[in-house]
């Protein structure tokens, strides 16, 4: 429990007048207003302090306890016994006050738990923030906003991931078949709230970049194959490779240019159902050949005349 | 019985002690929605983290509620650039990952 000197805090001398205390207070809390510094935790703490020592300053009582006991408060048996007093009195308070709900809170429920530092609590006990006096304000930490990139291929499984936000590190499991643009909320990991209020979210959203081989439409995949001009007029087999691994294909003789062919099951994995995927959409592309011989040109004129 | 979910405006400015005038001003400038039901003004809960924002801008820091737009648009503005910075970060990231 260190001890803080509420003046430097608010960097005005001892004799400072209310007036001055005031114009110091607002002059910082402009600076390190939590609402002002989105998720920006430092200026939250700042403000913290600066919120703290106007709440001891700015109040005759307060201050003049502050006064005659901040400084030497390790060494100081008065203190201790006034300490103890103070105790005794939240102890009655708190009777008093049991089964009743007096106490001030955000509609938003951003009241509640301890706002003060330590000090603040063993000067003026856990309450002296919270009743009488100016309204002490507590605030439900920023929401932090992230986006996480993947390819097509990360996204197919579940795997995880790291992410750094605001300097900490945070693991999380991406689930297969998780939809370019989608968004999820970890609850508590955003900014951490101001004067015990709860933290906010992270929201992440999932940025899958375009595969150069297979397109997505859902859990649909679709992916052009070229075939050689012999195998579509003739028929025959060709080997295709799936996210899922190759597989043997037969092409029925006279297959068309453009024509398509669905794989049932091997498209990509629905989001969070277990074994249940989407179909793959095999778009045949013809290729001609080049360079015939003199004997290949002399062929194809003669099936042309036939 | 279902409770009511919409919150009584009279209600919301004495537990924060603002004058309702605040609230109809912020509502004037399209900061906060109202809705009118029987004579009575009420906001919605999803517009209650909104509203009590604006009144720590204007309880903490003193700022007059007609100034609240701009100090509103500018914060947007900065929570935007913030999420700009976030993305270009991560993507960033990426790239250094794929690099690797």
């Amino acid at each position: 429990m260190d001890f803080i000197d509420y003046y430097s805090v608010l960097g005005i001398p001892k004799t400072a007048s209310d007036e001055d205390i005031k114009k110091a207070y607002r002059k910082l809390a402009r600076k390190h207003h939590p609402d002002l510094n989105p998720n920006d935790a430092e200026a939250s703490k700042k403000f913290q302090q600066i919120n703290e020592a106007n709440e001891v300053l700015s109040d005759p009582e307060k201050r003049k306890k502050y006064d005659q006991y901040g400084k030497d408060w390790q060494h100081a048996d008065q203190f201790e016994e006034a300490r103890r007093g103070n105790a005794k009195r939240q102890q009655q308070s708190r009777r008093q006050y049991a089964g009743s709900d007096t106490g001030d809170h955000d509609f938003s429920g951003g009241f509640g738990g301890s706002d003060f530092s330590d000090f603040f609590s063993s000067m003026f006990g856990q309450d002296a923030g919270s009743r009488g006096g100016r309204q002490r304000a507590q605030f439900r930490g920023q929401d932090y906003q992230a986006e996480l990139n993947l390819n097509l291929r990360e996204a197919y499984t579940t795997h995880k991931q790291t992410l750094t936000v605001d300097g900490k590190n945070i693991r999380i499991t991406v689930p297969a078949g998780i939809e370019n643009g989608q968004k999820i909320k970890l609850a508590g990991y955003g900014a951490p709230g101001v004067n015990g209020g709860p933290n906010g979210d992270l929201y992440i959203t999932f940025v899958i970049a375009d595969d150069s081989r297979y397109k997505r439409k859902g859990d649909d995949l679709y992916v052009d194959e070229e075939i050689d001009l012999y195998t579509a007029l003739l028929g025959g087999e060709k080997i295709i490779e799936t996210l899922d691994g190759k597989v043997k294909l037969t092409v029925p003789p006279e297959t068309q240019n453009g024509a398509k062919v669905r794989l049932k099951g091997k498209g990509f994995p629905v989001y969070k159902q277990d074994g249940s995927f989407g179909d793959l959409y095999i778009q045949w592309q013809i290729k001609l050949p080049t360079k015939l011989t003199d004997e290949q040109k002399d062929l194809f004129r003669k099936l042309a005349a036939m | 019985m279902q409770p009511n979910p919409l919150i009584p405006v009279s209600e919301f400015c004495i537990h924060h002690h603002v004058e309702i005038a605040f609230v109809n001003s912020l509502e004037q400038q399209g900061l906060v929605e109202t809705i009118c039901v029987e004579q009575s003004v009420y906001v919605q809960p999803e517009q209650l983290p909104r509203l009590e924002k604006l009144v720590r801008l204007h309880q903490d820091l003193a700022i007059h509620p007609d100034d609240l737009d701009v100090v509103s648009n500018l914060l947007e503005r900065l929570e935007g650039l913030q999420g700009e910075i976030s993305q270009l970060q991560n993507q960033l990231m990426f790239y250094q990952r794929r690099a690797d």
